[in-house]
């Protein structure tokens, strides 16, 4: 793989994206509903980056704390804390909830105004700067964008950030809920920022589910677009990229 | 058009096959698995009805023993929730879901290859009945185009379990379309439409599980002997006439041969195939003194028998052979006469060690075990079995003899002996059966004497009373005789795995051992015209006169089609491990060809 392209480091997904991966630099949203496997995704990105591409990564928590990621992650065999002790891989907390959970008052949370893009890109580059890092997770970008009520302010935040991330050169995975689930949703705003936007899709019928994986949008890539079947495997996500989707 | 010709599905291209529950799809389907494995063509089973672990004992049922060519896609355990052990090589999914179907049959294609995988799916009913008419859609989007890219697919389907307008749009999606049906005592296939033929109406008769008797009794009432043929052999058998079946290269046969396809066979089923042979042999003994075959007899032989009874009455035979000094006169006549005229072994009367209904014999130089020394096993399976049934014959069938080997070339004895009693002997079956591992130590034995034979030109046979050859009638014993007795399809497909796995075997060495492709193929077959197999010349195609397996088949009429089952495998094998082609048989002495012959593809 050239080294204009990121590999995904997902069985399958490279195919679907011109046999090339993600173009280096790219801020890619990755957006699913609850238990589609994102953070899965997510880690297996920099996992399989460190390990198969000697890319370093870094994961930035907003939500979770990152021992329960590293802890889930050994399902899979994947040994994140040795990673992060060789510095190929690095894990960033600033979940903004679980700094200031102390200073709760009512419904308002106190710290919420020290979160700051600035400070989070601070954050960002002394992490990248710490294990040279070539990959970057934001896990999950939801919660930043609510540090913005007034939308003009989040669009503006969300774009310093994709273009700060680009000048690192670092490819990044935003990771996002996806609100509503099938066929229709609403779009977010967050997908006409990033130059890439990936689904992974639950759709429950009758009693079983149908794991739909899908790249809506890849700038500069021809790629396809069609829905195909992906499933969790105990090695990973599996995305399967000749098959067609049965309902 | 046969069975066996719709039984080999097509290259490519998607079939089904449609039938009411109970028509016999499953059955079909597995014989079409099996022969395909025999063809080392990889399969895929899903399975929505059954565990793997039945469909396996069904397999092995009819014969198959080994499995990596076999992997399954159990979608039966999760639909139904059944906790099942996880087995290699299984992918598990679900009816309800074809992506999971989908799936897992990807997954399992990325063992087999992008081609030349056959499918079969036993059956869509399960998955249509989850999915409904989407079904159409998974065949169209998935089937299809898995067949399309060079892969052969059977699909079941029952019939009269959903609409008819949904069966007929899968229909219209494949390539090929198969009814069955059960009327009576015939089993009905219809060819709608086919890839390779014409459309048809098979008709095949319902059968009970053949016994080795039963099997026996109804080759027996298919028999046409011709009288000319029979004579022939009778004089090829008694050594009047050493060149009777094969005019140009004569009526025996190197005993390597012989044992090299018996071992390559028995690698497919140890535990039954000696037992099998071992009772077929016994049948034919009773049979080769039978009212059928007493025409064709010498006539001192002939006169001897139409008088027994009255022999017997005067007391100038004996009713019963119990008496050593009355097995005496039989041990060192006729049946150390018969062993040496087809040259099987030297028969001596042990009088010594007998008792009353208690003999036992010795065979010098036995032909079955001979260079075979100390291996780990009997392997006796000719003149034994074949003499007791001889004997209980003679006793007009009152008591039923049976042998066993005490011991043998393969234990580790200069020579074989065997014991005979009038009854039945509750060692005999673990005294036949053979472990896998040691059928394979005694394959691997054969395969580096016929090594050392192509590479270093070393002696492949030294015996050196009776000689290397060996007459045609312990060959037809091992090749054929048995197959048309038993009715057997699990026979014919020891011969053809067995004989798969061998060419194959012997191809991947000269290979390995740095031989060219030519040189490889031509090396191989001066071997077999040195055995005296046949006499071979390959251009576009392969053909063999005289071929042993075929010659002596024509003295019982009873095969229609080609049945050169072992040389097939074999010749298949072979080609496809030296120069990556496959063999089809075209034509058969046995069927009345003047030759056999092969197409390569």
């Amino acid at each position: 793989m050239s080294d204009d392209y990121t590999s995904t480091g997902i069985t399958g997904a490279d195919k679907i994206l011109g046999e090339k991966g993600i173009p280096r630099g790219h801020s890619i949203l990755v957006a699913g509903g609850p238990g589609s496997g994102k953070t899965t995704f997510a880690m297996q990105f920099l996992y399989k980056g460190a390990t198969e591409y000697d890319e370093p990564g870094i994961y930035i928590s907003l939500d979770e704390d990152p021992e329960d990621v590293k802890n889930n992650m050994s399902k899979f065999g994947w040994d994140l804390g040795k990673l992060e002790q060789e510095k190929k891989l690095a894990f960033i907390n600033v979940s903004p909830v679980r700094v200031t959970s102390s200073e709760k008052a009512g419904l308002i949370q106190l710290g919420m105004k020290e979160f700051k893009l600035i400070k989070l890109l601070e954050a960002i580059r002394e992490g990248i700067d710490g294990v040279q890092a070539r990959r970057v997770v934001i896990d999950p970008i939801t919660i930043f964008t609510l540090q913005y009520p007034d939308e003009v302010e989040r669009i503006y935040a969300m774009r310093d950030l994709i273009a700060d991330f680009r000048k690192t050169g670092c490819t990044n995975l935003l990771i996002s809920e996806l609100r509503g689930t099938g066929l229709e949703r609403e779009h977010q705003f967050e997908e006409y920022l990033a130059q890439g936007v990936i689904l992974l899709r639950t759709v429950m019928k009758d009693d079983k589910y149908t794991r739909m994986f899908q790249v809506e949008k890849m700038r500069g890539l021809e790629v396809d677009n069609q829905p195909r079947p992906y499933n969790i495997t105990t090695s990973g996500i599996e995305v399967y990229p000749t098959l067609t989707v049965f309902k | 058009m046969s069975l066996a010709q719709i039984q080999e599905p097509p290259d490519k291209g998607l079939i089904l096959l449609s039938g009411a529950p109970g028509a016999g799809k499953s059955t079909f389907c597995h014989q079409v698995a099996i022969k395909s494995i025999a063809a080392e063509r990889p399969v895929i089973f899903v399975t929505t009805e059954q565990r793997p672990a039945e469909v396996i004992v069904h397999l092995q049922g009819m014969g198959l023993a080994v499995t990596t060519e076999l992997k399954f896609v159990d979608a039966f355990s999760e639909t139904v929730g059944l906790n099942v052990a996880r087995v290699p090589d299984t992918i598990y999914a679900n009816c309800a879901d074809l992506n999971s179907l989908s799936i897992a049959i990807t997954k399992q294609q990325e063992k087999t290859g992008p081609q030349n995988t056959l499918l079969v799916f036993d059956s869509l009913t399960s998955p249509y009945l989850f999915n409904g008419v989407e079904i159409v859609k998974f065949l169209r989007l998935f089937l299809s185009k898995f067949a399309s890219e060079g892969n052969s697919i059977l699909a079941l389907m029952d019939e009269g379990c959903g609409k008819e307008e949904d069966l007929g749009a899968m229909m219209s999606v494949a390539d090929g379309i198969m009814k069955m049906e059960v009327k009576e005592s015939l089993r009905i296939i219809n060819v709608v439409k086919h890839p390779k033929m014409t459309p048809a109406r098979i008709e095949v008769p319902v059968e009970a599980k053949p016994t080795i008797k039963s099997s026996f009794d109804a080759f027996k009432s298919r028999l046409r002997i011709d009288p000319n043929i029979m004579r022939l052999w009778m004089q090829s058998m008694s050594g009047k006439n050493k060149a009777a079946m094969r005019k140009e290269i004569g009526d025996y046969v190197n005993l390597f041969w012989l044992q090299f396809t018996r071992w390559s066979t028995m690698l497919w089923d140890p535990k039954g195939f000696p037992a099998m042979i071992y009772e077929v042999n016994k049948e034919d003994g009773g049979f080769s003194l039978s009212k059928e075959m007493r025409p064709f007899l010498p006539w001192r032989m002939k006169l001897l028998l139409n008088f027994f009874p009255a022999l017997q009455a005067l007391g100038i035979f004996p009713k019963q052979f119990s008496m050593v000094k009355e097995m005496k006169r039989m041990g060192d006549g006729p049946y150390d006469v018969a062993a040496k005229w087809e040259r099987s072994g030297t028969m001596e009367y042990l009088e010594d060690i007998s008792k009353t209904d208690e003999h036992y014999f010795r065979i010098l130089e036995n032909a079955d075990c001979w260079g075979l020394d100390n291996v780990g096993a009997t392997m006796a399976s000719h003149l034994p079995p074949h003499m007791a049934g001889q004997l209980s014959g003679l006793e007009s069938g009152d008591r039923e003899w049976n042998t066993i080997e005490t011991k043998c070339i393969g234990l580790g004895d200069p020579y074989c002996e065997f014991k005979m009693v009038p009854r039945e002997i509750s060692e005999l079956k673990s005294s036949l059966e053979k472990d896998a591992s040691v059928v394979e130590k005694i394959h691997e034995h054969l395969m580096e004497r016929l090594m050392a034979f192509l590479l270093e030109e070393k002696a492949l046979v030294d015996r050196p009373g009776l000689g290397s050859d060996v007459h045609l009638h312990p060959v037809l014993h091992t090749f054929g005789f048995p197959y048309l007795a038993m009715g057997g399809e699990r026979y014919q497909l020891a011969l053809r795995m067995g004989g798969a796995r061998a060419g194959k075997k012997v191809g991947v060495r000269l290979v390995e051992a740095g031989l060219n492709k030519d040189d490889a193929i031509r090396k191989v077959i001066s071997f077999l015209e040195y055995c005296k197999v046949g006499r071979f010349a390959i251009d576009e195609t392969i053909r063999i006169w005289e071929n042993c397996e075929s010659s002596s088949k024509i003295i019982f009429k009873v095969t229609e089609g080609p049945s050169c089952f072992f040389t097939t495998g074999f010749l298949n094998g072979l080609f496809s491990a030296v120069k990556n082609q496959h063999v089809r048989e075209v034509k058969c002495i046995a069927a009345g060809d003047s030759y056999c012959e092969w197409e390569i593809v």
